[in-house]
């Protein structure tokens, strides 16, 4: 067994090389793609983290701008103004320019001036009666408006004229422009903008957040299973970070990608915080490109070691065929050389042991100094191929036929065939060789002289065979040759 | 002699050959039929699909009414039965032509665009239809309204501005009434702000919006009115609409947590599942407030045992509002809101034959 592995190694050493090779090749890429991941990964989860607090700080401002300015605004108007109508005119003007959706007050009896649909979902939701018992501005939570449909989110305003309350202004945000804030910070960026609520683990979405679309709720107590935070209190951290800080980020993982969320509480909203979701790979396209010339570097670099490698073992495959062919084959004739044949013979007789029938045969061209000395070498060369191919042609199917030297055939047929049968084949070469065609001489005879033994019965091994056929032979050259004998 | 014997030969052969046709007839017959009635079952399963609108007759086409289709996201259960019996009563009783459609399972969101598509083309006085999956019918509701013809949505909005007017349930205040009542029930059942206590919710699916919002406004009212010692058990159970595997929740939750008190299912598969569980265990000292009028939860609102009660959507409401409102818009009556929350009643032993109760949530 451990021959055979040893053999087959030997024979098939070059293809355990290249295999080595492209396995080798295959974990130094891999590992050296790991390793620059590794890199990238941790430096754009970095950026994220300082980018998606910047931009959630920079959202967060926009919104208190905004509540300032319709603190502003309120305390104008109303300060300014009793009449009802310029009071709405204003507030129209105002309204145009800067993104809000509904404005109206209660006036100092709490009566309210505006759209009645606006008052009746405020009514509907109880804020009327929330901001009239509040003193400061304040946000709601969001609500679904029956005007637009839309989740909205109401201001209010309370304002004074030095102790005495002149009013309540009211002024609806959409939801949707939250998420205008955004782009107007000029993030160039697929962000996800939601609102999340600190207490009840609400968030409703500003924008399209994968599998939740803008303006749909949803709940940190279901998504936190799809979440996979970097530690085992991940989760919990992040829990306590936006019950606890007024800002702050954390990283996730969500179906195999990596998020930074970063987060900051609204100043007039208590318990809500408005919060960005960025996707990590997003904020560097590095990763991207270094991936890319890494994948072509690296395709290149492998197939050119790989046609490389594969030239080299082809080259000396074929090396080493030559060489076989040149230490198995007579140069001349191509048929077996001495060695080859007798080490064939002997091993169909070790293989075949008791059961090993067959029949060998010495062919010996009668005269054949004649047809050098007449005729030239080369001549002599061509009577010799031509005697090869035909004793190839009707015996190789059957055994093996190889130049014993000089002039002299061997051929060996294995298996159990008739007398006739070996005849009939042995006339058929007489016929076949009676006349040879020479260069420049045209046909020319030719004769030859042959003798068989068969096995076990004239020699049991390869020695015996051939001594046995010697004498057939020897016989058939002191009877005038030309014959084929048989060994008696 | 030879001559009988070649004539009989030739009989027999005739005899076999004839018997060969018909047999290989029949069997060819046979094969055929079936082919034909396997191809008539093909038809039969592709249509069980959806229903697609039937050719308006002649009657309707001459009569000169108001034409108004309407497309569901699911039928053949009862609360769709319901809504689209609202829907064709108020026709009936508004008398305008009403064409049906719809597709049996939510999922199949393409074949509802091409139902939209289809009632474009029959170029109808107004299109009400559930949405399913919103991002498919975007395109074919900006063709509707390219073409002037008012857009109803029930049941589900698009968060888009692409309808002229929504029928549902605000899911957000259902959720809401929901931990009004847990607590409500809570109380009654003598725990104090100082008691520990536990609450267990089962939901169906997270994809559901109206699921999703029935949490949230849960979560909403229940994080700032409930007393601080009562929590909400950390994970919520999701059973994937199968009610089998809400009362199997539904035991893990009791022998889990010996301070259980409560339980919520917010659809009516938990619901089910979980007042089957109730019941398995004996524990009429846990309160339970779901979703639903199912066979389940009647049997223990109107056995009085235990601490249970239901919300229950007008969905009949919704098809009537939806169909009244079509018809308004065309008479140019533009709609006053845009979101028509239809509500949810609250069921319980103290009302459940309530006369108000009985014709307009239980519908009977």
């Amino acid at each position: 067994m451990k021959d055979k592995l040893k053999k087959s190694f030997k024979r098939y050493q070059y293809r355990w090389v290249l295999i080595s090779y492209v396995i080798v090749c295959i974990l130094i890429v891999a590992s050296c793609f790991q390793h620059v991941r590794g890199l990238v990964d941790a430096y754009n989860k970095e950026q994220a983290e300082m980018v998606t607090s910047l931009l959630v700080e920079n959202i967060n401002s926009e919104l208190n701008n905004l509540v300032v300015q319709v603190e502003r605004v309120s305390n104008i108007v109303l300060l300014n103004n009793t009449d009802e109508k310029s009071i709405m005119r204003e507030f129209d003007s105002y309204k145009m320019i800067s993104g809000l959706s509904a404005m109206g007050y209660l006036d100092r009896k709490n009566e309210f001036h505006g759209d009645s649909s606006e008052k009746s979902d405020l009514v509907k939701h109880g804020l009327i009666a929330q901001a009239i018992s509040l003193d400061n501005t304040f946000i709601t939570d969001p609500y679904r408006s029956s005007i637009t449909g839309k989740y909205t989110l109401t201001i209010f305003v309370p304002v004074t004229d030095e102790n005495s309350k002149v009013g309540i202004v009211y002024a609806n945000l959409d939801l949707d422009e939250i998420a205008s804030f955004a782009s107007e910070n000029s993030i160039d960026l697929p962000a996800r903008i939601c609102i999340i609520n600190s207490k009840s683990l609400n968030y409703i979405a500003c924008t399209d957040m994968g599998d939740v679309p803008a303006g749909s709720w949803n709940s940190l107590m279901i998504k936190r299973e799809d979440f996979e935070f970097d530690s085992h209190n991940g989760y919990y951290d992040f829990m306590n970070g936006i019950r606890t800080q007024t800002s702050g980020n954390t990283s996730y993982k969500e179906a195999n990608v990596e998020y930074t969320l970063g987060y900051s509480s609204i100043e007039k909203m208590p318990n809500w915080y408005v919060a960005l979701v960025l996707e990590n790979d997003d904020l560097s396209d590095t990763f991207k490109r270094f991936r890319s010339i890494l994948y072509l570097y690296m395709t290149i670099l492998f197939a050119v070691s790989f046609v490389y490698a594969v030239s080299i073992i082809a080259k000396e495959w074929l090396q080493r065929r030559n060489f076989q062919k040149l230490s198995t084959l007579d140069t001349m004739t191509g048929i077996y050389n001495k060695r080859t044949f007798e080490m064939y013979v002997e091993e169909y007789i070790a293989s075949n042991k008791n059961k090993a029938f067959g029949t060998l045969i010495f062919v010996d061209v009668d005269d054949f100094k004649h047809y050098n000395d007449e005729y030239g070498h080369l001549n002599g060369d061509i009577v010799l191929k031509t005697f090869a191919k035909c004793l190839s042609e009707q015996f190789s199917s059957i055994g093996y036929v190889g130049r014993y030297g000089g002039d002299e055939f061997v051929v060996f047929v294995a298996g159990s065939y008739e007398r006739e049968y070996i005849d009939g084949k042995i006339n058929e070469i007489a016929k076949s060789l009676s006349n040879v065609e020479l260069e420049g001489f045209g046909m020319v005879p030719t004769s030859f002289s042959a003798g068989a033994a068969t096995c076990p019965v004239d020699g049991a091994n390869y020695d015996e065979l051939c001594n046995a056929a010697d004498e057939a032979l020897y016989e058939v050259k002191e009877s005038g040759k030309g014959k084929f004998y048989w060994h008696r | 002699m030879s001559e009988k014997k070649v004539l009989s030969k030739k009989v027999i052969i005739a005899v076999i050959a004839v018997s060969v046709v018909l047999v290989a007839s029949i069997i060819i017959g046979f094969c055929l039929n079936n082919k034909a009635t396997n191809n008539a079952v093909l038809n039969v399963a592709e249509n069980d699909e959806y229903r697609d609108f039937e050719p308006p007759t002649e009657e309707q086409l001459s009569n000169g009414k108001l034409n108004i289709c309407l497309i569901t996201k699911t039928y053949n259960n009862s609360y769709w039965d319901i809504l689209i019996q609202g829907c064709i009563d108020a026709a009936n009783d508004m008398d305008v032509n009403l064409y049906t459609a719809g597709i049996a399972k939510e999922s199949n969101t393409d074949r509802l665009a091409e139902l939209m598509e289809h009632a474009l083309q029959m170029e109808p006085d107004a299109i009400i239809v559930s949405p399913a999956d919103t991002s498919k019918i975007i395109d074919v509701c900006k063709r509707i309204n390219e073409k002037d013809i008012p857009l109803i949505f029930i049941d589900t909005i698009l968060n888009g501005q692409q309808f002229d007017v929504c029928f549902m349930t605000d899911n957000m205040q259902a959720g809401r009434m929901v931990a009004i009542d847990m607590v409500d029930k809570l109380r009654e059942l003598g725990y104090t702000q100082d008691d520990k206590l536990s609450i267990g919710i089962d939901i169906g699916t997270k994809q559901s919006q109206t699921i999703i919002e029935r949490l949230a406004g849960f979560n909403e009212y229940w994080s700032s009115n409930a007393p601080v010692n009562w929590r909400v058990i950390d994970t919520i159970k999701c059973n994937d609409g199968s009610a089998d595997v809400a009362y199997e929740q539904c035991l893990e939750f009791i022998d889990k947590n010996s301070d259980l008190a409560g339980l919520i299912g917010l659809n009516n598969g938990s619901t089910v599942g979980l007042s089957r569980g109730l019941v398995e265990r004996e524990r009429k000292d846990i309160a339970l407030v779901g979703f639903d009028y199912s066979n389940e939860m009647a049997s223990l609102i109107e056995g009085g045992e235990y601490q249970v009660s239901t919300m229950v959507q007008l969905q009949y409401n919704m098809g009537y509002g939806s169909v009244t409102e079509a018809i308004n818009i065309c008479n140019g009556i533009m709609p006053k809101y845009k979101f028509n929350n239809t509500g949810v009643m609250k069921v319980n032993h103290e009302n459940y034959k309530n006369p108000y109760i009985v014709v307009n949530a239980l519908r009977k």
